[in-house]
């Protein structure tokens, strides 16, 4: 009896729907893994993998790793993020896709000698030849050594996306560091030991967006507080200085090539007012630079309309400046 | 989106009164509807340019039997926006609120087909969060699969699953 009830249900299936969802059963591993992919990875191991015998390993064949943790400091908090190192190094234990891809790990919590090394740990086991995206998100470490990315990641010739938020230290300096196929950075300040290098390293960077813009830390390395302008470096990207009121320095670089977008965050957005008059003192001395504002998001775009025969453009997310 | 919808219908009547230039590429949907459209729509189609790539451009009607002509124009329509470099968080939110369910599907099911990486992407991301949170049952449900696991199995796996990947203590914050 029931093999004929299940039968007539799928007949019904497949009169309403010209049999979609039975195609959509038919489809090969690698495309349900593809669809796996988008999933939080703790989706994919705990709930999906109990969909069918067919479906329970897929998840091993992922290429993609999602990893969020997120507790607020509580009693259960330690406890909470013992779970979630063990699912980690399970997942990354039992996965048998050894080529990771795109990997991302956003931990929100209160860090401790160990939980460093947890995360370097996994960043270890992300860096791989073939990895494409790379995202880490580390609030939060008060009281300890940030995480140090391992040199390796200087190898990922492959990488197209990288994000660095929080307490993380990358040093580039010195490396030969190369990034052939990056195309969107994100980055906290602070994070590498020298931004003037990585960017180098960057030919067809398109998005750049760069938090807690510090004039100093771009400024003092190449240009010289007289110049007020243009400048190309070692040809990969062009770097315009600004002097405002004398003693406020701020650095534009643009022109990385084949750069469509540059956010760099300067102020916080409840002193947007104050915007204003830097913005003014930035546009008079430079009449090439058209400055419009956006106080609904505190972004300000600068485009430039110099000399070059493509007037690159310039997006300022200005952040955290000292008046 | 009625509006989309009849202006591909008018280019349609368009391209059946005057027979093919040869510039443009007729697509032949699984009901016989003839779309013709630019070759850089082709070009988004990997599976519809390498069969024109084959005949050396001298065949440029293709059949495309397992794709409608309700979903061929969702398509094209991708294709244009991603061709045009207008695929925006926004156009994608209202492209998605057009579809339901089995329209995803459908849409999911031609893009794999016709191997468009960007809309197979996008498909798989909209698949994703319509599945995320949701039951295992559900997942069952949405993809057409029969649970082969007997009772004791799945009940077994769960714990097994449990055990594995949350450390010993399964408890309350399973479903997280």
């Amino acid at each position: 009896m029931a093999p004929k009830l299940l039968s007539g249900k799928r007949q019904k299936e497949v009169e309403n729907h010209g049999g979609v969802t039975d195609r959509m059963s038919s489809l090969p591993d690698s495309v349900l893994c593809h669809i796996l992919s988008f999933l939080p990875t703790k989706t994919s191991v705990t709930t999906t993998s109990l969909v069918s015998r067919r479906w329970r390993h897929l998840w091993q064949h992922l290429q993609v790793f999602y990893f969020a943790h997120d507790s607020g400091e509580s009693v259960q908090g330690s406890k909470k993020f013992e779970k979630f190192a063990f699912f980690v190094n399970a997942v990354l234990a039992f996965r048998k896709s050894r080529d990771i891809r795109k990997f991302e790990l956003s931990c929100d919590i209160q860090w401790s000698n160990h939980r460093c090394d947890c995360a370097e740990m996994w960043t270890r086991a992300a860096i791989n030849p073939y990895l494409e995206e790379l995202t880490l998100s580390m609030k939060n470490c008060f009281n300890t050594e940030p995480v140090l990315l391992p040199r390796s990641l200087l190898n990922c010739t492959n990488l197209v996306s990288l994000s660095l938020v929080g307490d993380i230290r990358m040093n580039v300096q010195g490396f030969g560091v190369r990034f052939p196929s990056l195309k969107r950075l994100k980055l906290d300040a602070d994070i590498v030991d020298s931004e003037i290098v990585l960017l180098s390293a960057c030919p067809v960077l398109e998005t750049l967006q760069h938090n807690y813009f510090r004039p100093g830390t771009w400024a003092k390395h190449h240009v010289p507080p007289s110049s007020q302008r243009l400048n190309f470096t070692d040809g990969s990207f062009s770097w315009t200085f600004l002097e405002v009121k004398r003693w406020e320095l701020l650095g534009i670089i643009g022109n990385l090539q084949s750069m469509v977008e540059a956010c760099i965050d300067f102020f916080p957005a409840q002193i947007t007012e104050s915007a204003d008059p830097i913005l003014n003192g930035i546009r008079d001395p430079f009449n090439g630079l058209d400055i419009q504002l956006h106080h609904s998001t505190s972004k300000v775009k600068l485009y430039y309309y110099g000399k070059l025969h493509q007037p690159p453009k310039f997006c300022l997310n200005v952040i955290n400046t000292i008046f | 989106m009625a509006e989309e919808v009849s202006s591909q219908m008018n280019s349609l009547s368009i391209s059946e009164t005057n027979p093919s230039s040869s510039a443009t590429i007729s697509l032949v949907s699984g009901d016989d509807i003839v779309f013709k459209v630019e070759p850089t729509i082709a070009k988004e189609m990997e599976t519809v340019q390498s069969f024109i790539d084959e005949t050396d451009g001298k065949i440029t009607t293709i059949p495309l039997p397992n794709i409608s002509s309700h979903d061929l124009p969702y398509v094209i329509e991708y294709c244009e926006k991603s061709i045009a470099g207008k695929i925006t968080k926004e156009f994608e939110a209202e492209f998605v609120k057009k579809l339901n369910n089995e329209e995803v599907k459908e849409l999911f099911l031609a893009a794999n087909y016709l191997n468009i990486k960007k809309l197979l992407d996008f498909l798989s991301q909209v698949i994703a969060d319509r599945i995320a949170n949701k039951s295992v049952e559900y997942v069952r449900r949405y993809f057409g699969i029969e649970n082969d696991f007997t009772p004791e199995e799945e009940a077994k796996l769960r714990e097994e699953l449990a055990w594995t990947f949350t450390g010993v203590d399964p408890d309350d914050e399973d479903e997280n």
